[in-house]
């Protein structure tokens, strides 16, 4: 027998017309399927309608905010190891390209003497550079630069240590 | 009155004021909370699921789009994380054996009251269970949200016609389910040339 189009007019929450309300209440009257249909959904509503909200556990909102702080402590960690992950990622991938372009001419051997005293030589040429500039000036000249670029390295180095220091412990606010 | 405050909290949540969101969090504690109990059928897993909810809108709130409801939004959040948690375990997701211990300790009297929520409970997550995800979330925003078909469309990211076609397939399901569960006995037998028996 075919239930159709009783069983959409049961199911469907549409209001039907008045003559349509009739054909379906004489359906009801003969059909036991479609009957047992419409009284299972109504009793089926009847709960859906009439259980109430489930509550959480007294304290949600005290243990959302609890959470968030391991949440967000973990979100930095995360961010602090992604960032190590590209910084070594972009080292070995610079180091790859450095060593392919060096190598394809020269020798191991080659490279490293190239690189020290290219090493050397730098740090002579600085040193020899400060030495002349602290010798040209006159009087407590050399002593108040000598202490202005300590003082401005320092600074410089606990600028930089601080602020690793809170990218790691603290991460970055994404907002 | 409230729709100002409400509208005041989320200004100053997305401005990064976690106290704001915390009031967001005790306002809507509950309509997350049932959303994702009805949908995972144990307290646990609701519990978790509720949390993160609002720790995904904590992170995302910046990108909550002003025009649209903000509960739906929330719901929206939980219906689909309750969706993939689902999709991840493929494990049975009702335990019925611990709803029914849930809540009151060993040997202490049950009030009547209690009893009958628990029944209650019972039933409606012994109906829901067979449904699939999809049509589960679609039947609990329209019972217990009492949602439109175009406001659960919105927050399952369904057309429309997909929603009706999904909530007339569940209550085809849960009508069987009943039957099944509950044989119904009608006044009479009725033969189609019969008299009615009214």
């Amino acid at each position: 027998m075919d239930h159709q189009p009783f069983e959409t007019w049961i199911l469907n929450q549409t209001e039907l017309s008045e003559k349509d309300k009739h054909i379906l209440d004489n359906h009801l009257q003969t059909c036991n399927h479609c009957q047992k249909l419409s009284v299972s959904w109504k009793s089926v509503e009847h709960e859906l309608t009439h259980t109430p909200l489930a509550q959480p556990k007294p304290g949600f909102a005290q243990r959302f905010i609890a959470s968030l702080t391991a949440r967000r402590n973990l979100q930095h960690q995360e961010q602090v190891l992604r960032f190590l992950l590209y910084c070594s990622a972009g080292a070995f991938i610079a180091l790859g390209l450095l060593v392919a372009r060096v190598f394809a001419d020269k020798s191991l051997l080659d490279v490293v003497v190239s690189l020290f005293s290219s090493l050397i030589g730098f740090v002579l040429e600085t040193l020899t550079f400060f030495s002349n500039l602290f010798n040209s000036l006159q009087g407590p000249l050399p002593i108040i630069l000598w202490i202005l670029t300590t003082t401005t390295l320092v600074v410089l180095t606990i600028g930089l240590g601080y602020s690793l220091w809170k990218f790691v412990f603290k991460g970055v606010n994404k907002k | 009155m409230v729709k100002n405050l409400e509208a005041e909290w989320l200004e100053l949540a997305c401005q990064g004021n976690d106290e704001a969101f915390t009031m967001i969090v005790q306002t809507y504690q509950t309509p997350v909370y049932n959303l994702c109990y009805r949908m995972l059928g144990d307290a646990g897993d609701a519990e978790d699921a509720a949390q993160e909810t609002f720790w995904r809108a904590y992170q995302g709130i910046n990108r909550y789009d002003r025009q649209r409801s903000f509960i739906t939004w929330l719901l929206s959040i939980a219906a689909h994380y309750c969706i993939d948690q689902h999709r991840k375990r493929r494990l049975p997701t009702f335990n019925i054996d611990l709803l029914t211990q849930e809540g009151v300790p060993d040997g202490a009297p049950v009030p009547e009251r209690v009893v009958s929520q628990r029944e209650q409970d019972h039933l409606i997550h012994s109906l829901l269970s067979d449904l699939p995800d999809q049509d589960r979330a679609a039947i609990v925003l329209r019972y217990w949200y009492d949602m439109s078909e175009e406001e659960i469309a919105q927050t399952l990211a369904l057309t429309v016609s997909a929603v009706k076609s999904r909530l007339y397939r569940a209550r085809q399901l849960l009508a069987k389910r009943w039957q099944s569960s509950q044989p119904i006995v009608l006044p009479e037998e009725r033969s189609p040339h019969g008299s009615p028996a009214f």
